[in-house]
């Protein structure tokens, strides 16, 4: 289980403002993030990772605390279990796709299975200059899966792909939440995408938690899923 | 061209490639244990490292002197441990010479640690790699080109310097007399033909260097910023 209670200052058009963060989260679960722009959520996924350090607080995740402030504790991203895919796809400019893959984890295996799985087969030794924004982006996310983290963060994880990919992406993270039982977060300002795609949300505004839904589970939605990240944004 | 002449631009070539190693060996993880303190230690550092920038190069050459020669504490020390002197050696005009082109080597190499994309070294935390397998998987790569522009600058420069040479080494045959000193020795012997076709060749080399540091420049700098990978997150 991962449990999270941390607080931050975080810069906003009215100035710095203290942003809380409750919440826990259970192995095979699919966690939603909304909100509007600023509101916290990339911010929250950096603390998570430990790429950003909390002001106050703790996270632990199992029996290990990853943060704790009053214990002056903080663990490294490299030894917390988690990995971020940016909205923005970010990969190495200096080494080709499949080094880039492999980067995190040497497992050939399973590099070969994502890239294949994401289209990227073609384009293996490609540099990574030459690809185009969807390219990039699944890239990442092989990138990602191929480490294989304990804990998947994504931020607006569909933002650069078309219907089909979307499809193929939610197919395989509900295969990777309901057999490998990893915690799954996905962030996006788009709350009925999300509510077709997740167990629940949680919508931050101005620093505070402000609505926690639950939801059925989501195969009975999945038809809904295109439509829903095509329309226009609910908040 | 005589085999002095020859001889001297054997010395200068090879001064110049071991001071270029021995910048490219020592200076980054200088400058990168130096990117990494607190901006209040970078002022003290950036100072105290610029002082060969600012003396002119016979001033400096001369407290050099003053520092190699036997009664000097590097040269006491030197000739404890190797029985030579350092003055007027080969190793005390390597030693100037590294002295000499180290503020340059530093700047860019600096420069070039501070322009690192913060990101990829997040990047590469988040993926478990730890910060020795990062500094010499992904900080390194990305400034890979403007060391190596900067060494090959340093290169070029020592190839050309005088002063502080001349104070350091005099000019020994073989040992001290390098290319800009024999130029000056046929300046002065009123040998202009033979000086002109030796600038020449001197002025040959840097060309090189200058046409190596555009194609850095062309094919790994301008590139990588040309490149829109990357938007904020």
């Amino acid at each position: 289980m991962l449990t999270i209670n941390i607080t931050r200052p975080l810069r906003s058009e009215k100035g710095f403002i203290n942003h809380e963060y409750h919440l826990q989260s259970t192995p095979g679960e699919c966690l939603g993030i909304s909100g509007p722009s600023g509101a916290g959520k990339t911010s929250l996924l950096k603390m998570i990772a430990g790429l950003m350090l909390p002001q106050s607080g703790f996270i632990q995740y199992n029996q290990d605390l990853w943060f704790d402030k009053s214990k002056n504790l903080n663990i490294k991203p490299q030894h917390r279990s988690c990995g971020i895919l940016y909205q923005d796809p970010l990969l190495f400019p200096f080494l080709t796709l499949k080094e880039n893959v492999l980067y995190g984890s040497k497992n050939k295996e399973l590099a070969d299975k994502y890239i294949s799985f994401l289209g990227l087969e073609g384009l293996k030794n490609a540099n990574i200059d030459k690809l185009s924004g969807g390219q990039l982006k699944r890239a990442a996310l092989a990138q990602l899966l191929t480490y294989n983290p304990d804990i998947l963060l994504l931020d607006e994880p569909f933002a650069f792909l078309d219907e089909r990919w979307i499809l193929k992406i939610v197919d395989l993270l509900f295969q990777i939440r309901n057999i490998e039982k990893k915690i799954i977060f996905i962030v996006s300002h788009q709350k009925d995408f999300l509510a077709s795609i997740t167990d629940r949300i949680i919508t931050i505004s101005n620093g505070k938690t402000i609505k926690e839904s639950y939801i059925n589970h989501f195969s009975c939605r999945k038809a809904a899923i295109p439509s829903a990240y095509f329309s226009k944004p609910a908040i | 061209m005589n085999e002095s002449l020859i001889q001297a631009l054997q010395l200068s070539i090879k001064l110049s490639i071991i001071t270029s190693i021995l910048l490219l060996i020592i200076v980054p993880p200088i400058a990168f244990g130096i990117s990494k303190l607190p901006s209040k230690w970078h002022i003290l550092f950036e100072f105290f490292f610029s002082l060969p920038l600012i003396f002119p190069p016979i001033i400096l050459g001369f407290f050099l002197l003053l520092i190699f020669s036997p009664e000097g504490f590097l040269g006491q020390w030197f000739s404890m441990v190797f029985s030579e002197t350092l003055a007027f050696s080969f190793w005390g005009v390597l030693a100037a010479s590294f002295i000499y082109t180290f503020p340059h080597m530093y700047r860019q190499t600096r420069a070039a640690f501070t322009n690192l994309d913060p990101r990829l070294t997040d990047l590469a935390r988040m993926l478990g790699k730890s910060e020795k397998r990062i500094f010499f998987t992904v900080i390194i790569p990305q400034s890979l080109p403007l060391i190596l522009k900067s060494m090959v600058f340093c290169f070029s420069h020592i190839i050309g310097a005088f002063g502080v040479i001349v104070m350091v080494g005099g000019s020994i045959p073989d040992k001290t007399k390098v290319a800009s000193i024999a130029l000056f020795e046929l300046v002065e012997t009123f040998q202009y033909h033979e000086a002109f076709d030796y600038a020449l060749v001197l002025m040959g080399i840097s060309l090189c260097s200058a046409v190596i540091m555009e194609v850095i420049n062309r094919l790994f700098i301008e590139k990588k910023r040309k490149t829109p990978l990357y938007a904020d997150y």
